[in-house]
């Protein structure tokens, strides 16, 4: 409660490092943009994978060996009233490292491809990075403003990434769909905090969590339509059902990097908020909104991977895939709710979230990476017979996009299967054996739709075309995708370990 | 070189990349010699890392072995499962003959297969079977143990269907690929006993580490006798359709299918072995079931006799091996059931090399006859292929028990074993067996190569000698199952000194019951073991004998067939076995299927009927029907989930109002929800 301390807010500033470097570097871009953009078109995408890595090597630092070398010290920047306003933890560690693979991903999928859409221009990767800027709000922020900010950081510069192709009309369609439901769903959440700032009298996680654990009663009927109101804003996001309509339509009309962007780094952006938020906030009040949470899951899964079957787009197809994703994930975070004070049930949650989210990551880009190889003449290849016989015209390709299509329906071998089998044993263990039952269910319709691409790929026979050729960054993009699929999926630990620090919440 | 045990099973699986990948694309050449070449290595590694355990210091119970982990493969709850990898005497012994018999059979096949269109597919799943069953045999725990006992059950799959396309049996009318499958699911239901045992194990000593079991079941107390006596019937049914003991050996005999090679690798010599080195593996805890041991033993000395009963009356040349190795395996298995381990495993290894040399003369005879495979059209082969002749009587007379040679010591010893243990009728059933054995054996041996050719002037005209890439094999496997048995010579034939070497090296690797003193090491008459001894050779002249005298004669065998009449029948049909299976497991199998196919069809349709209204339902009703009737279940829940995907699709208009509408509708259920339910 000491009044302003320039000394101390530097030091705190500190805490900030790698968020200030992605802004500083966004600015940069921009300006760039107008000063010489035709260099930029030669470096730019190099010049912001060099950035995302220092900025991961930053926020790995922040992991200092704590005792034992399993806990992550961390630092917290104060709000007025003494609570920490922003937070650095093993938890927010992690899910950065996760933001910035999906960015780094978009951009190599953006960069120097010979018919681009202008994806490897400064606005674009600009707008990549401003975004992922906001996200890092979303993990460390514990001020709900914050938060909030933090979260139309993410979304502007998403509306803006899914328009971006002003000439083609499905991607106006798709932005301006988004941005109308996604202003409507920033009102809803915004209603929602300020009830819960009404009910419990403070804006900061910490300051409702101390709140709530003080007061049982009062005011509970306010507190829990506002967390039903927030739990819509950031459903939203995530793309759960009944929320998701949005998700088809954006993810189609937009260029297919920012399709990745949108399906990997902005939703793990999401459930980064909805867990800091639920778990720090809520988290005494586990068994109140984990009933909400089991509906959204399940609905989830089901409408997702129904919606996928038959869809001839292959993004479309994909985007509802990622619906159901969702739906999966989120079984972690209410294996945390309904974990009523389990430490191990709790880190299992958390775990398996982050786990899955990194996996899913490599799964999806790589998917998305395949799609963006087979665009022609500006002509997006994202039809499901662009795929024929793909196998003939690039082997290799052909085999990690079987790999990812593998590992997103959850087959043993492939990483998908470690991250399901850590998330429904997560069910599993607070006795939601039904739903984890439901979730292997759609699993296997899940397998129908991915199969369709992989007969595509395999056993049709295409046009005749010859061998594709693959850019280096693409190439790249699609090598590691598959690679890390592969890895994980045989020798998983290092990766549990590593999703392992997502346990790590400051103060929760 | 300890420590670079877990490179020996990789070193064949880098094969498999080569040759997997490239290998089509690649002369044949080098396809075999790249084969070779890792077994090869991978058995220069085992010699080493055998030399080095012998060298090594034991541990306080006289016991060397070498343990290491590579890390947590599963690191679970209650169980730890690590990647483990361990070598003993018992494992070291498997080792040798896995890695040594498995190169000569690699060297053969290069000649065996050079016609093959297949070759490099031949190559990559041989070298895939040499990588699994090494990992089976170097395995630490019960977990990596699986990962082989799986991974050779897929490559016999693979390579008993290797002619997928062409028939097998023309009496059954199984396709090769028929036969596969038969050995795969008949291995399933033991694979399946075998896991249960396994989880029983680790929900209950909280290990899987085969050190460790066999500590922690030697301290568990009276309380756990039950379930160690469960689990160790459950890992013996695993044993069983492995390594085709009744009642799962059915597919043994139909695994004759696949190349010749792939008969002396998999199905004599090492895979169809696992079995009795996984239940030798496990003696600490058959030590403290000796209710299970009783059932291996019985087990073991009826398939003994069963099959070799079997074996009198089959014409295929590879059949009559078949069912001698099942009778052999019979031998192994009852010489554990009686506690004679270390004789079971001598007997192993003699017969590894017995019975390679056996199926790669076969092979060279079926090469050499065009791919001729009856015995009834054989004959006289003698004088054309003398190399494959000589080696083939010296295994004839190896596993028929004649002294000197290795399959009399080590028969000699578990039939010594049986006696000392005082299972009298155990030691009645396999003499018995043995001269079931010396007779069926010679028989082949009359109609293989003796008398003169029976099938027809111009195919006597094609036969042939084999090259020596085939021959030079069976010559050096016929030095050892000619000398083989002398590392592991009985103290009564050496005049009182103890020079058994097999036994000084394997014994510390084997835990016996409580206060059951017996073994070689017992106190007993040498009159009474010299005595037995000259019976079973006696037994197995007899036979012998008696083969030369039936089948010199070219009536005789006829005559005897009609005298025995339904007996004969009986044993030419194999006992009726795969018929019974068919009538009792099959049938009603089937039967069941059909029956939930009905219900099926009616709960479905009353689903139907419930959620559609009856206009569009009656419609849809036959579509349904015809649909399930045709394209089964699995079409069922793809039609339900597309139904539902245009359901949903309709709400997917486009239309953003809709959107806004849905999203509202939304969040008007959650807060109902959660006011009602909170």
């Amino acid at each position: 409660m000491a009044g302003f301390d320039p000394a101390v807010f530097i030091e705190n500033l500190a805490w900030m490092k790698p968020e200030l470097l992605l802004a500083g570097f966004g600015l940069l871009l921009l300006l760039a943009s107008a000063t010489v953009p035709v260099a930029i078109r030669q470096v730019g995408g190099w010049l912001t994978l060099a950035v995302l890595a220092v900025a991961a090597f930053l926020v790995t630092a922040q992991l200092s060996a704590g005792s034992g070398g399993t806990v992550a010290s961390t630092g917290a920047f104060p709000d007025i009233a003494g609570n920490p306003a922003f937070v650095v933890d093993g938890f927010a560690v992690v899910f950065k490292l996760i933001f910035l693979l999906g960015a780094a991903f978009t951009v190599l999928m953006s960069m120097k491809y010979p018919d681009t859409d202008g994806e490897d221009s400064a606005e674009f990767l600009a707008l990549v990075v401003f975004s992922v800027f906001g996200m890092m709000f979303l993990a460390s922020g514990t001020g709900l403003i914050t938060i909030y900010i933090g979260l139309e950081t993410m979304a502007l510069a998403g509306y803006l990434l899914v328009g971006f192709r002003v000439q083609e009309k499905r991607a106006n369609e798709g932005a301006v769909k988004y941005f109308v439901l996604g202003a409507l769903a920033s009102g809803i959440l915004l209603y929602g905090i300020s009830l819960v700032y009404g009910a419990t009298g403070s804006i900061n996680l910490y300051g409702i969590a101390a709140s709530l654990a003080g007061d049982d009663s009062g005011a509970a009927g306010f507190l829990g339509l506002g967390v039903v109101l927030m739990l819509v804003g950031i459903g939203f996001k995530v793309a759960a059902v009944p929320f998701h309509m949005w998700a088809p339509d954006a993810y189609e009309g937009a260029t297919t990097p920012a399709t990745s962007f949108l399906a990997t780094a902005a939703k793990a952006g999401a459930f980064a908020m909805l867990l800091r938020v639920f778990v720090t906030a809520f988290g005494d009040r586990g068994a109140d909104w984990a009933p909400l949470m089991i509906l959204l899951a399940a609905a989830s899964m089901t409408v997702g991977n129904i919606a996928a079957l038959r869809q001839d787009n292959v993004k479309r197809m994909l985007a509802f895939s990622s619906v159901g994703h969702a739906g999966y994930v989120l079984m972690g975070l209410i294996a945390v709710g309904l974990s009523g004070g389990d430490a191990a049930i709790r880190a299992r949650g958390l775990l398996s979230v982050a786990l899955y989210l990194f996996i899913y990551t490599f799964a999806t880009a790589g998917a998305f990476a395949l799609v963006a190889l087979l665009r022609k003449n500006g002509q997006p290849g994202e039809m499901l017979d662009d795929f024929n016989g793909l196998v003939k015209r690039h082997p290799v390709a052909s085999v990690c996009m079987l790999l990812f299509l593998l590992s997103l329906a959850g087959i043993p071998c492939t990483a998908g299967f470690i991250g399901k089998w850590w998330l429904f044993g997560a069910a599993i263990k607070v006795n939601l054996v039904w739903l984890a039952v439901v979730a292997v269910l759609n699993s296997v319709v899940s397998l129908y739709y991915y199969a369709r691409v992989m007969v595509a790929i395999f056993i049709r026979d295409g046009d005749g075309e010859s061998k594709i050729q693959v850019p280096l960054p693409l190439s790249a993009a699609i090598g590691a995708a598959g690679l890390f699929t592969l890895v994980i999926g045989v020798y998983p630990q290092p990766f549990i370990r590593l999703a392992r620090y997502a346990v790590l919440m400051m103060g929760a | 070189m300890l420590d670079l045990i877990w490179l020996i099973p990789l070193i064949p699986l880098t094969g498999v990349l080569i040759n997997g990948f490239f290998g089509r694309r690649m002369p044949l050449k080098t396809v075999g010699v790249i084969a070779c070449a890792t077994v090869l290595i991978a058995f220069l590694l085992s010699v080493g890392a055998v030399v080095q355990l012998a060298g090594s210091e034991p541990n306080p119970d006289g016991l060397r072995i070498h343990e290491l982990s590579l890390g947590d493969w599963m690191p679970l709850d209650a169980v730890s499962v690590p990647w483990e990898f361990s070598l003993d005497p018992l494992g070291s012994v498997l080792l040798l003959v896995v890695t040594g018999v498995g190169f000569l059979i690699h060297v053969y096949s290069i000649g065996y297969m050079a016609h093959e269109k297949d070759y490099a597919r031949f190559f990559t799943y041989l070298n895939l079977f040499m990588g699994m069953m090494l990992t089976l045999v170097l395995a630490g725990n019960m977990m990596v143990m699986f990962v082989g006992w799986e991974g050779v059950g897929l490559c016999s799959y693979l390579l008993i269907g290797f002619y997928y396309d062409k028939p097998f049996d023309l009496r059954t009318g199984l396709t090769c690929a028929d036969a596969g499958r038969k050995a795969f699911i008949t291995n399933r239901i033991g694979d399946f006993a075998f896991l249960i045992g396994v989880l029983y194990l680790a929900i209950n000593f909280g290990t899987l580490t085969f050190s460790e079991i066999s500590e922690r079941v030697a301290h568990a107390g009276p309380g756990a006798h039950g379930l160690l006596v469960g689990v160790g019937i459950l890992l013996f049914l695993g044993a069983c359709g492995k390594s085709a003991q009744i009642p799962l050996y059915v597919w043994l005999p139909d695994a004759m299918a696949g190349p010749t090679p792939v008969s002396a690798l998999i199905h004599a010599a090492t895979m169809v072995t696992a079995g009795v080195y996984m239940v030798a593996r496990m003696s600490a805890l058959y030590a403290q079931a000796p209710e299970a041991m009783a059932v291996i033993a019985a087990v073991g000395a009826l398939t003994a006799i069963f099959a070799a009963i079997m074996g009198t009356a089959a014409t295929d040349i590879k059949k009559v091996l078949a069912y001698s190795t099942v009778s052999q395996l019979g031998y192994m298995f009852a010489a554990c059931g009686v506690g004679a381990y270390v004789a079971g495993i001598f007997h192993l290894m003699t017969h590894a090399f017995f019975k390679a040399l056996l199926f790669l003369g076969a092979g060279s005879v079926i090469h050499g006859m065009n791919g001729e495979q009856d015995i009834r059209k054989m004959g006289g082969l003698k004088k054309k292929m003398p190399r494959t002749y000589w080696t083939f009587l010296v295994a004839t007379l190896a596993i028929a028990g004649i002294p000197g040679l290795a399959g009399f010591f080590s028969k000699d010893e578990i039939l010594w074993g049986a006696w000392s243990s005082g299972n009298k009728i155990v030691w009645l059933t396999l003499a018995a067996a043995a001269g079931v054995t010396a007779f069926y054996m010679f028989r082949l041996v009359y109609l293989t190569f003796w008398g003169t050719f029976r099938g027809g002037d111009e195919a006597e005209s094609k036969v042939h000698e084999s090259n020596s890439l085939m021959t030079v094999p069976l010559m050096v496997l016929a030095v050892l199952a000619a000398v083989g048995g002398w590392i592991g010579i009985p103290k009564l034939l050496t005049f009182g000194k103890d020079i058994n070497l097999f036994h000084h090296w394997l014994a510390p690797a084997i835990s016996l019951p409580h206060g059951d003193g017996h073994g070689v090491e017992a106190s007993h008459s040498a009159g009474l073991e010299f005595g037995l001894m000259a019976v079973a050779v006696g037994i197995a002249v007899f036979g012998i004998l008696l083969a030369l005298h039936v089948y010199k004669s070219s009536t005789l065998p006829q005559k005897i067939a009609d005298t025995l009449g339904p007996v004969y029948k009986l044993v030419r049909n194999l006992f009726w076995v795969d018929e019974l299976y068919k009538f009792a497991i099959l049938k009603p199998f089937y039967a069941a299927c059909r029956g939930f196919r009905w219900v099926d069809i009616h709960v479905v349709d009353g689903l139907v009927n419930g959620t559609r209204n009856a206009t569009l339902g009656l419609s849809y009703i036959s579509n349904l029907h015809d649909r399930i009737v045709v394209d089964g279940l699995v079409n069922l829940t793809g039609w339900v989930t597309t139904w539902l995907h245009r359901m949903l699709s309709r709400v997917q208009t486009g239309m953003i109002q809709t959107y806004l509408s849905v999203m509202l509708l939304g969040v008007f259920i959650l807060i109902a929800y959660y006011t009602l339910a909170g």
